[in-house]
């Protein structure tokens, strides 16, 4: 690579950490809202936590292949997980789009959908570092379900979150862009945000559907979001399961991707900017 | 219709009512739901996509309680019919408030901090009025003939036989959720002429809805306190619900439905009208 090429890649890489950084640090200002997010992300665990435990106690020690504490780090896993990767980029690409302001997007030199991605992982990255991880801890300690308990496990959760978090912000991308096509598109962004919801896996383990739908659901990319990392979390995943799974979150991210930049390409020539 | 006097009409041109006719507030709150219907219909896809999800939120939520119940017979003693007759239930206020309730997420930056709440002021109408009425979410109306579905479903599985006072018990429960709901949402709303911009309150207590819908039973004592006493969301779903199912255990409860509901809802008003009292306007 030659010299220039290589000041171009890392000037690249530091506008998009940039980016990412300066959501986190204008995020802080909201950090005296500490203790009442930590407090709704445990009343969110909590009303899972109680119906799955009644739950437990109707159906004996386990139901599936689970225990009731597996269970518990599955739901606390979900609900802290979500606070890392569930953002607005569907909303606010469809509101640019709307407004117009997407026009002075494009002409900065950056490329916008990737610049939108890095900045809600600023944010979910805040969310993660001060509600969701205190809250998994504080909910760990109420609900005593056992953390994970090796370096590796974390880094599993970790790894898999990440997986999780790229591909809800690369299908909230595509149907933010569907504005360009139908200009007010709210009903799709629900419609999405409910499949996400219920074929992730937040509220109910895949395990438990019906055994025909089961392997259809685990196929899809919903299921990297939520099923996968919180599996991970509660020590579910053996390494060869960790690794398939890898695999299909990079292949669907390669595809949601390509997906992306055709609609993208075809959605630029589209672009009405109105007023004036 | 009076017809005598000219000057306090509705705003309609061709045969207002008059302000003191019994119908004056209804015939308002149609004019404003055909002016959403209106809005709503300009983008038709839109609409429909919307609706579409709105049911598949519940049937969500349904596939969450069959998947269960295909691998337990009960939870704390309720079956499967019992728990869709609670869910069915609780819907009936819930989408009821919903309907109505649009503003209260919007109140603070849109009404206090932005100054819309001027625009209301000084038209001659309750306050409250334009505000819930003002952003008519239609779609959240839906949820309503679900609820009727699976009761009535499920009150057919089980046997329930309705009278005349069942009904007229029903429907009194269900405005006494509703009002419950809006009136611990309106002073929530409310804090924001105190404290401009986000206290996070009201997503916190919006999140505590879920535990209105399913039996108390399964919550240990202080959450339960706190569910039936201190923050009575457990009068707007399973309370009043478990009544129709079991009478003997928890009709003796549900009758405080109607009371504890207006105590709240005097609350929700009591704190709006200090915090109107208190409204200065915005300075630009």
């Amino acid at each position: 690579m030659s010299p220039v090429a290589d000041r171009a890649l890392v000037w690249g890489i530091s506008l998009y950490l940039h980016l990412a950084r300066n959501r986190f640090l204008s995020l802080l200002a909201y950090r005296a809202n500490f203790w009442t997010g930590v407090v709704i992300y445990l009343v969110y665990f909590g009303s899972y936590y109680y119906l799955w435990k009644a739950v437990f106690e109707a159906g004996g020690e386990s139901l599936g292949k689970l225990t009731f504490p597996q269970m518990a780090a599955y739901l606390g896993a979900g609900w802290m997980g979500r606070a890392f990767w569930f953002n607005n980029l569907d909303r606010e690409i469809a509101r640019e789009v709307r407004e117009g302001s997407l026009a002075l997007q494009l002409i900065r030199p950056y490329n916008y959908l990737g610049a939108r991605v890095v900045e809600a992982l600023g944010e979910g990255f805040f969310r993660f570092v001060f509600y969701a991880l205190p809250g998994l801890f504080l909910a760990a300690l109420l609900a005593s379900f056992p953390l994970p308990a090796s370096p590796w496990q974390w880094g599993a959760f970790l790894a898999a979150l990440l997986i999780g978090f790229l591909v809800n912000s690369l299908l909230n991308c595509l149907f933010g862009l569907l504005s360009f096509f139908f200009l007010r598109n709210e009903g799709f962004l629900w419609a999405k945000r409910v499949a996400v919801d219920v074929l992730s896996g937040v509220f109910l383990p895949l395990d438990l559907y019906p055994g025909f739908l089961r392997p259809l659901l685990a196929s899809l990319p919903f299921s990297l979001i939520s099923y996968f990392p919180n599996r991970a979390f509660a020590g579910l995943l053996s390494p060869s399961e960790f690794l398939r799974e890898t695999v299909l979150g990079l292949s669907w991210m390669a595809i949601l991707t390509l997906g992306l930049a055709l609609l993208w390409d075809r959605a630029r020539r589209r672009l009405v900017v109105q007023g004036g | 219709m009076s017809g005598t006097g000219g000057e306090s009409f509705a705003a309609s041109p061709k045969g207002g009512i008059h302000r003191r006719h019994l119908l004056y507030y209804p015939s308002l709150a149609l004019h404003y739901l055909a002016m959403e219907v209106k809005c709503r219909l300009a983008y038709r896809a839109d609409f429909w996509a919307g609706l579409i999800s709105d049911l598949f939120h519940h049937a969500s939520t349904l596939v969450v309680l069959l998947v269960l119940f295909s691998h337990i017979p009960h939870i704390k003693g309720w079956n499967r019919e019992e728990m869709l007759f609670i869910y069915g239930y609780f819907l009936l206020p819930f989408s009821l408030f919903l309907t109505t309730s649009a503003n209260y997420w919007e109140f603070s930056d849109r009404y206090v901090v932005k100054g819309e709440l001027d625009r209301l002021l000084i038209r001659p109408l309750p306050v409250l009025f334009q505000l819930m009425l003002e952003e008519i979410e239609l779609e959240a109306f839906f949820g309503f003939p679900v609820g009727v579905a699976l009761m009535a479903y499920s009150a057919s599985r089980l046997g329930l036989a309705w009278g005349a006072l069942d009904f007229l018990a029903l429907g009194i429960l269900v405005l006494a959720g509703t009002l419950l709901y809006h009136g611990v949402f309106l002073l929530l709303a409310s804090l924001a002429f105190w404290a401009e911009g986000k206290t996070g309150l009201m997503p916190l207590v919006w999140n505590l809805n879920a535990y209105g819908r399913y039996p108390i039973e399964i919550y240990r004592g202080g959450l339960r306190f706190l569910l039936t006493w201190v923050l009575p969301l457990a009068f707007v779903g399973f309370i009043p619900a478990a009544s129709f199912l079991r009478p003997r255990d928890w009709a003796p409860l549900a009758a405080l439905t109607l009371p504890v509901s207006l105590a709240f809802f005097g609350l929700g008003l009591l704190g709006w009208r200090a915090g109107l009292r208190r409204y200065r306007g915005t300075g630009s």
